[in-house]
C-alpha cells in the first residue's frame, strides 16, 4: 500500500489540507517537519480516520473535530468535515488506485456522514441516507478492500508513536507490546482472531443444533405421528372398502331374510298373543276353583248367614228394641254384667290395699248383689241374652252380605264359553307355528352390524384425515432442512479452532526463527549501546499470544528490556517495527511520529543512516527541528527523501498550513 | 238357652244313606264346577259331610211340614260310625 495524496477540510487544526506524499522507489522517505502543536500527530489523525472514519454521534463531538477558525468564522452551518485519502494497493500484482473520501456534517442538528471508495473507477458509496442494504453492502467492500491493504489493526504499528514507546517501562508492558505487534504484522493476529471467529460459531451452531436436535425431535415425532396415522387410514380405508363390499354382497338377502323375519315376528306376535290369552284363563280357571272351594268349605258363613240374617233381621230387632226399653225404665238399676265389674273391682281393690287374710268370694258378693237389686218396672222377657249375645245379634243383623255364588255363578258361565273356545285357539296356534318360517335370521344381525361398522369406520376416517391434514400443516411450518446424514460443515466448524490454533503456532515457529534473527541483526547494528553484543534474540511461548520477547548478551546474560533507558527502548521498538515490516504479510507506509524521541546522538546516526533509508517501501517522519536536525540530520537523510514539508500553525485563525520545505529547506 | 247349647248327634243313619246323597253330590259338583278344566286343574270334589250340610241347610229353608211317618219307610241301621263335625256340632 502506498499513500499518495492526503486532504482534509475543516479537520481540527486543517482548515484545509492537501498534501502529497507520493514517493519513488529510491526515495522512499517524507519528512514532515514542524513544531510541537503544530499539527503533525493531527496529520497522523488525518491519515489514519481517512483510513477507518471518525466516530461522530452528537453534535458537541462533530464541534470539537470542527476547524475553530471556520467556526468561529461563520459557525457551523452545513459545512462539513472532509478527510480523502488517495492511496494505491497491489491487486493481482497490479498497482490499483483508490480514493476514499469521508464527508461529515450536521443535518438538522444531527451528525450525517458519506462515505466514498472509487476503487478504479468503480465507486462505492454509503452513509447516513442510504438503505439498510446499500449502507450493509458498500460498507462492507470499503472495509474489505482497507483490510487488505492495511488492517486497523495493524495501523497502530505502522502509524508508530516512537515517543510513546520510549515511555514503558515494565517489561510486561514491553513484551506485551512486542507481543501484539508481532501478532498484529506477522498475521497470527488474523488467525487468531479466525480461531476465536470459529469458536464463537461453533458456539452458536451448537446452541442452534441443541435447538434443531429439538426441532429435529419435534419434527421427527410429527413424521412418525403422521405416519402412523396414514398407515391407520390406510387399514381403515381398507376395512371401509371390505365392509361395503360385504354390505353389497348381502344386501338382497338380508331384506328377504328381514322381510321374513317380519312375517315371522307378526306369526309369533299372534301365537304369543294367543298363549297369553290361554295362560289368562288358565289363571281365571284356578281362581275360580280356589273361590268355589272355598265357599263350599264355608258354605254357613258365606251363603246362609246372608239369607239368616234377612229372614232374623225383623225379630233381633224386636229383641233389641225391647232390651232398649226395660234399659231406659231401669234407668240407674245396673245390670248383672256392670254387678259383676264393679265388684270385681272392689274386691281387688281390697285385695291390694288391704290384709290378703280376708277370703272373698267374688260370684258370691255380685249374685248377693243381683238379688237383691231394685226390680225395673218393666220386666224383661230377653234377660237369657248376655250382653255379648246382643251384641253379636246387633252385628249381625247390621253386616252386609253378598251372595258369592251369584258373581260364581256369572264367572262360571263365562269361563265355561271360555273353555269351548281353547281347542281353536291351540289349533291355531300349531297353525302358526307351523307358518313360521324357522330362517336363521343372524345374517340379519350381521347386516346392521356391519351397517353400524361403515358408519363408524367412514367417521374415523374422516377424523383421521383431518388430523393429517394439521400433522401435514403444522410439519410445513418447519423451514428447518433436517438433514438425513451427518453434517460434515459442523464437523468442520468442530475442527477448525484447533486449526487455526495449530496454524498459528506453526506460522508462530517457522517465523520465529526469522524474527529472532533478524531482530539480532537489527539490534547489533541500530541497539547503539549494545552494538555488536547482542548474542541472541529469543521468543519464547509456545504459542503467538503468549510471547516472550528476551534479548541476551553475547555473553550469555540477558539484558532487560525494563532497564534499558527510553532511547534504547525506542531503538528495539523501531528495530522490531522493520523486522516485522521485513517479515510480514503486509506493506503498508510506515509513519513515525517523534522520530527521534529520545535517541541520543549516536543512534540518531545510526537510525538515520541504516534504519530509516531501508524501513520501508514509504516512510512518512513526522519530526521537529531537534530531532532530525537541519543542520546535520536533514543531509544524512536528504536522498532518500522525496518530499518535504513544514507545518506552520496560525494561533490567531487557529489553524494550520504547509509548506513544501523542511524548516526552509528543500530536497534536491 | 243359649245359641252354643245346641248341638246335633245322629244316633243312627238310614240304610243307604250314602249312596242317595251321591247324587246329590254329584249334581252339587256338576253345579259349581266348570264343564272341564285344563290338565293342571282338577275339580272341586265336595265332602259327605259338606252335601249333608248343604242339604241340612236347604231343608231348614224349606217350609214344607215334616212328619216322622214319612220317614218309617227309610231302612234305617245302627252304626258306630261316627259322624264328622259339621258347623252345627260343637266338641267340647
Amino acid at each position: 500500500m502506498k499513500i499518495k495524496n492526503i486532504k482534509a477540510e475543516n479537520y481540527k487544526t486543517y482548515k484545509t489540507l492537501d498534501l502529497d506524499l507520493d514517493v519513488s522507489e529510491d526515495r522512499p522517505i517524507i519528512l514532515i517537519g514542524g513544531a510541537n502543536g503544530c499539527g503533525k500527530t493531527t496529520l497522523f489523525d488525518a491519515i489514519y480516520h481517512a483510513l477507518y472514519g471518525l466516530e461522530i454521534k452528537t453534535v458537541r463531538q462533530f464541534e470539537e473535530l470542527f476547524n475553530a477558525g471556520v467556526k468561529n468564522e461563520g459557525g457551523v452551518g452545513d459545512k462539513s468535515i472532509v478527510l480523502e485519502i488517495t492511496f494505491s494497493g497491489m491487486v493481482l500484482n497490479a498497482e490499483t488506485p483508490y480514493k476514499l473520501k469521508r464527508t461529515y456534517k450536521l443535518l438538522n442538528g444531527n451528525p450525517v456522514f458519506s462515505v466514498e471508495l472509487n476503487m478504479n473507477g468503480n465507486k462505492f458509496i454509503y452513509g447516513t441516507a442510504s438503505s439498510t442494504s446499500q449502507r450493509n453492502e458498500n460498507e462492507a467492500v470499503v472495509n474489505k478492500i482497507i483490510a487488505a491493504n492495511l488492517p486497523a489493526e495493524l495501523s497502530n504499528y505502522f502509524l508508530f508513536d516512537a515517543m510513546k514507546t520510549s515511555d514503558l517501562v515494565k517489561e510486561e508492558q514491553i513484551n506485551k507490546l512486542i507481543m501484539t505487534n508481532i501478532n498484529s504484522v506477522m498475521g497470527f493476529n488474523k488467525y487468531t482472531s479466525m480461531m476465536a471467529a470459529a469458536e464463537t460459531l461453533l458456539a452458536e451452531k451448537k446452541a442452534a443444533k441443541l435447538d434443531n436436535e429439538n426441532l429435529r425431535k419435534d419434527y421427527e415425532k410429527l413424521q412418525r405421528q403422521k405416519t402412523d396415522n396414514e398407515q391407520k387410514l390406510r387399514q381403515l380405508q381398507d376395512d371401509y372398502g371390505k365392509a361395503l363390499q360385504y354390505a353389497s354382497d348381502n344386501k338382497e338377502q338380508y331384506e328377504q331374510i328381514k322381510e321374513g323375519k317380519n312375517t315371522d315376528e307378526l306369526t309369533r306376535d299372534k301365537i304369543n298373543k294367543l298363549l297369553q290369552n290361554i295362560s289368562d284363563f288358565n289363571q281365571k280357571e284356578k281362581e275360580f276353583r280356589q273361590s268355589v272351594d272355598s265357599v263350599s268349605k264355608d258354605f254357613e258363613s258365606k251363603v246362609v248367614f246372608a239369607k239368616l240374617a234377612d229372614l232374623l233381621r225383623a225379630e233381633i230387632d224386636v229383641i233389641l228394641h225391647e232390651k232398649l226399653r226395660v234399659e231406659e225404665s231401669n234407668g240407674d238399676i245396673l245390670s248383672n254384667e256392670q254387678i259383676e265389674q264393679i265388684t270385681h273391682d272392689i274386691v281387688e281393690y281390697i285385695g291390694n290395699h288391704y290384709s290378703a287374710d280376708i277370703k272373698i268370694d267374688e260370684k258370691e258378693i255380685a249374685n248377693h248383689i243381683k238379688q237383691n237389686r231394685k226390680k225395673g218396672d218393666l220386666e224383661d222377657k230377653y234377660s237369657y241374652f248376655s250382653e255379648n249375645d246382643l251384641d253379636i245379634l246387633s252385628g249381625f243383623t247390621k253386616s252386609t252380605y253378598v251372595n258369592p255364588l251369584t258373581q260364581l255363578n256369572e264367572t262360571r258361565i263365562r269361563l265355561n264359553n271360555e273353555i269351548e273356545a281353547l281347542p281353536q285357539r291351540r289349533s291355531q296356534i300349531e297353525e302358526y307355528r307351523r307358518s313360521l318360517l324357522g330362517n336363521d335370521y343372524s345374517l340379519i344381525e350381521l347386516y346392521e352390524n356391519n351397517n353400524g361398522r361403515i358408519k363408524e369406520i367412514k367417521s374415523e376416517i374422516d377424523n383421521l384425515t383431518k388430523e393429517i391434514e394439521n400433522l401435514n400443516n403444522k410439519i410445513a411450518t418447519y423451514d428447518y432442512d433436517i438433514p438425513q446424514v451427518p453434517d460434515p460443515q459442523y464437523d468442520m466448524l468442530c475442527k477448525l479452532p484447533e486449526f487455526f490454533r495449530t496454524l498459528s503456532h506453526r506460522l508462530f515457529m517457522s517465523k520465529k526463527a526469522n524474527i529472532e534473527k533478524m531482530m539480532k541483526e537489527q539490534l547489533n547494528i541500530n541497539l547503539v549501546i549494545y552494538a555488536g553484543v547482542i548474542g541472541r534474540v529469543e521468543l519464547t511461548g509456545e504459542r503467538s499470544d503468549e510471547i516472550s520477547f528476551k534479548i541476551y548478551h553475547k555473553n550469555g546474560n540477558e539484558i532487560y528490556l525494563s532497564q534499558l533507558n527510553a532511547g534504547a527502548k525506542q531503538t528495539v521498538m523501531q528495530v522490531l517495527l522493520k523486522v516485522l515490516y521485513e517479515l510480514g504479510d503486509y506493506d503498508p507506509p510506515v509513519m513515525i511520529d517523534t522520530v527521534m524521541g529520545v535517541l541520543d546522538k549516536e543512534s540518531r546516526e545510526v537510525i538515520l543512516e541504516h534504519y530509516f533509508p531501508d524501513l520501508a517501501h514509504q516512510t512518512i517522519l513526522l519530526s521537529t527541528d531537534t530531532e532530525i536536525t537541519t543542520e546535520h540530520d536533514f543531509k544524512k537523510i536528504e536522498a532518500y527523501i522525496s518530499k518535504v514539508y513544514t507545518l506552520h500553525r496560525d494561533k490567531e485563525k487557529q489553524c494550520t498550513t504547509i509548506s513544501e520545505d523542511y524548516f526552509g529547506l528543500s530536497v534536491n | 238357652m243359649r245359641v252354643d247349647d245346641f248341638k246335633i248327634n245322629i244316633a243312627s243313619s238310614i240304610e243307604g244313606f250314602n249312596d242317595r246323597f251321591q247324587d246329590i253330590k254329584s249334581l252339587i259338583e256338576q253345579k259349581i264346577n266348570l264343564n272341564s278344566y285344563s290338565d293342571e286343574i282338577r275339580p272341586v270334589i265336595l265332602t259327605m259331610s259338606t252335601v249333608y250340610r248343604f242339604c241340612l241347610l236347604v231343608g231348614l229353608s224349606d217350609k214344607t211340614e215334616r212328619r216322622i211317618d214319612d220317614f218309617a219307610e227309610f231302612p234305617m241301621k245302627v252304626s258306630n260310625t261316627p259322624y264328622a263335625t259339621t258347623f252345627f256340632t260343637k266338641t267340647k
